[in-house]
C-alpha cells in the first residue's frame, strides 16, 4: 500500500474509470429509465470521486485514500449500470442490473473507510477496522441476498420489470424485507461511525481538530443519506399503494441528495488537498521572510506555516547527543501518544517537536524544513554557543566555589593547627613561670617570649582572616566586615545588615569589601571608610566609599579578579573615583 | 574557687589546670566534649565553667549552647566562654540566655592570668564580661564621634566599659573618677542614646551591646 505512484496503476485507473463514464453516458442515453438529471447528477458523482482520487493518488501516493476514492467511484458506476434502469432491449442488461445491485452495497462500506481514515488513509484504530470489516461484510452478505431473493415488484420497476436470472430464492416478501432492513442496518452503521469520530475528535490535538472537522461533516451528510434512503424503502414496504408519491418524490431528491451531498464529498477531499497546496505555498512565503528573520523567530515562524502552535524546535547539542533549546538550555521532548520528533536536514540541524498529525503532511514538513535551513542553522550555532557560555559560566562559578572551599580549609587547619599549637605553647610558658625566679633574667626572657607569642598569635588570627573569615562562615557579612573593621588601621563604618545569603555571595561580597578597604589603605590615602549594605528585594548592593585622593582605576587594582568574581555569580562592580574626591565601589549581587 | 574546663585540646586542658591551681583555684572537671559537661556540672557543682566556644562535633558553637544551658539549669555556676575570635551575637545571645555570671573572652586571654583571674572573679560575683575588643568592634562602627553619635569621648570610653560588664563602681576605679562622675556620664549616655536605663548592671550591659550591634541608620 506504499511507495512511489505507478504510473501504470494510475493510468490504468483513469482509463477504467473513463470507461465506465462512457459505458454510463451511453447506456442511460440509449438506455436509460430515469430523468436526465437523475442520471446527470449519478454520473458526476462518479466523476468527481474518480477525479479527487486520481488527483489525491497522484500528489499524495503514501496515502490510499486516492485509491480507496478510484474504487469508489468504480462502484458508483458500476452500480449506476443498475439504478438507471437500461431497458429491457439493452445488450448484456441481466450483467449491469446484477453488477449493479452488488455494487451498489459496496459503495457504503468503502465511503464509510474513506471518512475514518481521514486525512491519512489509515484506520486510525482497531474499533474503526473492526467497523468498516462488519460493513464490508453486510455489502457482501446483503447484496448476495438481495440478489438470490431479487423479484420484480411493479413499484419499483414500474415499465421495466423483467424476471431475476438468479433469482433462486425469489420471494417478494423476503426480498422487501432484506431491502428494508439493510438500510436500517446502514444507518445504524452510520451512527456508530459519527460516534467513533467524535470520540476521536475528542482525543484529537487541535491540529487533527481542524482536519477532522470535515471528516465529521462528510459523515453527518452520509448519515443524512441513509435516512432517506431508509425512509423510502418504509414508505414501499408499509403502504405499497401510498408509496407511488414517495417514489415520484424519490427522483428529483436523489438529484439533490447527489449533488449536494454525495458529491461534497470529494470536493471536499480536493479542498483538503488544495489546502495542502496552499501550505506549500506558505512555505515559499516563508523562505522570502526567512532572508530576514532572526533565528529566535524561526520557531514562531514554522508554528505559523505548519499550522501547529504547539511545535517547539531544538538542536543537536554538539558534543553530547542531548537536544538544546534555543536558548542553549536542555530541551526535554514532550511526551504524549499525539506527539512526533522530526530530525531536519543529514547532519541534524534541527529536530522539530511537533503535533504527530503533521507526520502526514511529511512532504510539508520537509520543504518547510528545507526552507527555514539556513535560518534553523544559525539558530542551531546560537543555541549551541549559548549552551557553551553556560558551561564555562558554570565551570567558573565551580572555580570560584572551590576556591572558597579551599580558603575555608585553609582558615580551618590554621585555627585547628597553628594557633592551637601556639595557644599550647603560651600556657607552657605559664606554668614554666611558677618555676622560676620572678626577678632573675629567666623571668624577664619568659615575659619577652610570652610577648613574642602573643604577637605571633594576633597576626595569625589576621591571616587566618585575611584567607577566609570563619565569623564570615558562621556568622555572617556584617559580624565578618565588622571584624575587619577592628583590624583596619582606618576607621571603617559598617553599616547595614543584610542577614545570612548564600556563601558565594557573602563571600564575593566580603573580599571586595575588604579590597577595597585595602585599597583605600595602601592607594588612596584615606582616614575613614564606610561600608553600606543593603537588600533590595533580591539583589545585595555593597558600597565601600572612601575620603582618599581617588583617581584609582579598575585595571590596577587588586578589584579587577572580583570584578570577574562578581559577573560570575551575575553581579556588577563599579568603580566611581574622581580626582580629590575619594573612591567609591559599588558591587551589586544577585542574592535568590 | 572551684572550676570546671571543657576544651577538646588535652594540653590547653592540662596547662590551663596549672595556670588555675596557680591561681588559687581548685579544677575539679575536665571534660573534651560539651555533650559531657552538663552531667559533670550537676554532679560536682563548680563555681565557674570554662569552656571553649567550639568543640566537637561540629566545631562551630556546641560550647556556646552548653554554657547557656549551664546558666539556665545552675543559677549559682557561672561560665566563662572562650573564642577565637569575637562576634557580638555570641555575646548578646549569651546575655539574653542568663543576664549576670557571663563571661565572653577571646581565647588568647587565658595566656594573661590577670585578665583571667579578674574575669573569673567578676562572673563568681555575678557580673557580666565581655571581651574589650569585641565592645572596640562595635563602638568602632556604631559609636565613633560622629554624626551617628552625640557622645563626648570621655562618654564614650564609658559607654565600653558598660558594655565590657563593668559596675558604675568598677568604671569609676578603672577610669580613676569619682562614683557619682560615673553616675551623671551613665544617665547622660543612656538619655542620648535613648536606651532606657535597666535597674541592674547585667541588663543594662544587654541593652548597650543590643544598641551597638544594631545596624545604625543612614540619614
Amino acid at each position: 500500500m506504499t511507495g512511489m505512484p505507478s504510473r501504470l496503476a494510475l493510468l490504468g485507473a483513469g482509463v477504467l474509470g473513463g470507461s465506465l463514464v462512457v459505458l454510463n453516458v451511453w447506456v442511460a442515453a440509449a438506455y436509460g429509465g430515469q430523468s436526465w438529471q437523475e442520471s446527470a447528477s449519478e454520473i458526476a458523482v462518479g466523476v468527481s470521486f474518480a477525479g479527487a482520487g486520481l488527483a489525491a493518488w497522484w500528489l499524495r501516493p503514501r496515502s490510499s485514500i486516492g485509491r480507496w476514492m478510484v474504487a469508489l467511484a468504480v462502484t458508483i458506476h458500476v452500480s449506476n449500470l443498475s439504478s438507471t434502469r437500461p431497458a429491457l432491449d439493452a445488450p448484456g442488461r441481466d450483467v449491469m442490473v446484477i453488477a449493479g445491485i452488488a455494487a451498489l452495497w459496496l459503495q457504503y462500506p468503502i465511503i464509510g473507510r474513506l471518512i475514518l481514515s481521514y486525512p491519512s488513509g489509515t484506520l486510525p484504530g482497531r474499533t474503526e477496522r473492526i467497523l468498516f470489516r462488519v460493513g464490508l461484510t453486510v455489502a457482501l452478505a446483503g447484496g448476495a441476498l438481495v440478489e438470490v431473493t431479487r423479484v420484480p415488484v411493479p413499484l419499483l420497476c414500474r415499465d421495466r420489470c423483467a424476471p431475476n436470472p438468479i433469482g433462486l430464492i425469489a420471494d417478494e416478501q423476503l426480498y422487501l424485507g432484506i431491502r428494508m432492513v439493510l438500510p436500517a442496518v446502514w444507518f445504524v452503521l452510520g451512527g456508530l461511525m459519527l460516534a467513533l469520530l467524535v470520540r476521536r475528535m475528542l482525543r484529537a490535538t487541535p491540529w487533527q481538530r481542524r482536519t477532522l472537522g470535515f471528516a465529521l461533516v462528510a459523515a453527518a451528510l452520509t448519515d443524512l443519506v441513509f435516512l432517506w434512503f431508509l425512509a423510502l424503502q418504509f414508505a414501499v414496504y408499509y403502504h405499497p399503494a401510498e408509496g407511488a408519491p414517495y417514489l415520484a418524490l424519490a427522483g428529483p431528491i436523489n438529484v439533490i441528495v447527489g449533488w449536494g451531498g454525495v458529491t461534497a464529498v470529494p470536493f471536499a477531499f480536493l479542498a483538503g488537498l488544495l489546502r495542502e497546496r496552499l501550505a506549500f505555498a506558505a512555505v515559499g512565503d516563508l523562505v522570502g521572510r526567512l532572508e530576514h528573520v532572526a533565528p529566535d523567530t524561526v520557531e514562531a515562524a514554522l508554528r505559523e506555516t505548519l499550522r501547529d502552535p504547539s511545535l517547539r524546535v531544538a538542536f543537536p547539542s554538539g558534543t553530547s547527543g542531548e537536544l538544546l533549546d534555543a536558548a542553549g538550555a536542555p530541551y526535554h521532548p514532550i511526551a504524549g501518544e499525539g506527539r512526533a520528533l522530526t530530525t531536519l536536514g543529514a547532519s541534524r540541524v534541527a529536530v522539530l517537536d511537533h503535533d504527530r498529525a503533521l507526520l502526514e503532511n511529511r512532504q510539508l514538513l520537509d520543504a518547510a524544513g528545507a526552507a527555514a535551513r539556513l535560518a534553523l542553522d544559525n539558530a542551531r550555532l546560537q543555541a549551541q554557543l549559548l549552551a557553551q557560555l553556560a558551561e564555562v559560566r558554570a565551570s567558573r562559578a565551580r572555580i570560584v566555589a572551590a576556591t572558597d572551599e579551599a580558603r575555608r580549609r585553609l582558615e580551618r587547619d590554621l585555627h585547628d593547627g597553628a594557633q592551637q599549637r601556639l595557644l599550647e605553647a603560651g600556657l607552657a610558658l605559664q606554668s614554666l613561670r611558677t618555676q622560676i625566679d620572678p626577678d632573675g633574667p629567666a623571668a624577664r626572657l619568659l615575659a619577652e617570649t610570652e610577648q613574642a607569642l602573643t604577637g605571633a598569635l594576633c597576626e595569625l588570627r589576621d591571616l587566618a582572616a585575611g584567607i577566609h573569615p570563619a565569623v564570615l562562615t558562621d556568622q555572617g557579612l556584617r559580624p565578618a566586615l565588622l571584624a575587619l573593621s577592628v583590624r583596619s588601621p582606618l576607621m571603617v563604618h559598617v553599616d547595614g545588615d543584610p542577614g545570612r545569603l548564600s556563601p558565594p555571595v557573602e563571600s564575593t561580597a566580603y573580599f571586595c569589601a575588604s579590597e577595597a578597604v585595602t585599597n583605600a589603605i595602601k592607594h588612596a590615602h584615606a582616614t575613614t571608610v564606610r561600608v553600606c549594605l543593603r537588600r533590595n528585594a533580591n539583589r545585595l548592593l555593597l558600597s565601600v566609599a572612601d575620603d582618599g585622593i581617588g583617581g584609582a582605576s579598575a585595571s590596577g587594582t587588586g578589584l579587577r579578579g572580583l570584578a570577574d568574581r562578581v559577573s560570575t555569580l551575575g553581579g556588577e562592580l563599579t568603580i566611581t573615583s574622581p580626582p580629590g574626591r575619594g573612591t567609591t565601589v559599588t558591587v551589586e549581587l544577585p542574592c535568590g | 574557687m572551684r572550676i570546671a574546663i571543657a576544651d577538646d585540646s588535652l594540653i590547653i586542658r592540662e596547662g590551663l589546670t596549672k595556670l588555675l591551681d596557680g591561681l588559687g583555684h581548685e579544677v575539679v572537671v575536665r571534660v573534651d566534649r560539651p555533650d559531657r559537661i552538663l552531667a559533670e556540672v550537676a554532679a560536682h557543682r563548680p563555681d565557674v565553667v570554662v569552656v571553649d566556644i567550639k568543640m566537637p562535633p561540629t566545631f562551630t558553637d556546641e560550647g556556646l549552647r552548653a554554657a547557656g544551658a549551664i546558666r539556665q539549669r545552675h543559677a549559682d555556676v557561672g561560665a566563662l566562654v572562650l573564642s577565637q575570635y569575637v562576634v557580638a551575637s555570641y555575646a548578646t545571645w549569651l546575655l539574653e540566655m542568663a543576664p549576670g555570671s557571663i563571661g565572653y573572652l577571646l581565647k588568647n586571654r587565658i595566656l594573661d592570668p590577670a585578665i583571667l583571674q579578674d574575669a573569673l572573679s567578676r562572673i563568681h560575683a555575678g557580673e557580666t564580661v565581655v571581651d574589650p575588643e569585641l565592645v572596640q568592634v562595635l563602638i568602632r562602627s556604631r559609636a565613633e564621634p560622629g554624626p551617628l553619635t552625640p557622645l563626648s569621648r570621655r562618654e564614650l570610653d564609658v559607654l565600653a566599659l558598660i558594655a565590657e560588664g563593668l559596675s558604675d563602681r568598677g568604671i569609676a576605679e578603672r577610669l580613676v573618677i569619682s562614683l557619682s562622675t560615673v553616675s551623671s556620664h551613665v544617665q547622660h549616655i543612656f538619655t542620648k542614646l535613648g536606651i532606657p536605663d535597666t535597674a541592674t548592671d547585667n541588663r543594662r550591659v544587654h541593652a548597650v551591646l543590643r544598641w551597638l550591634e544594631s545596624p545604625a541608620k543612614l540619614e
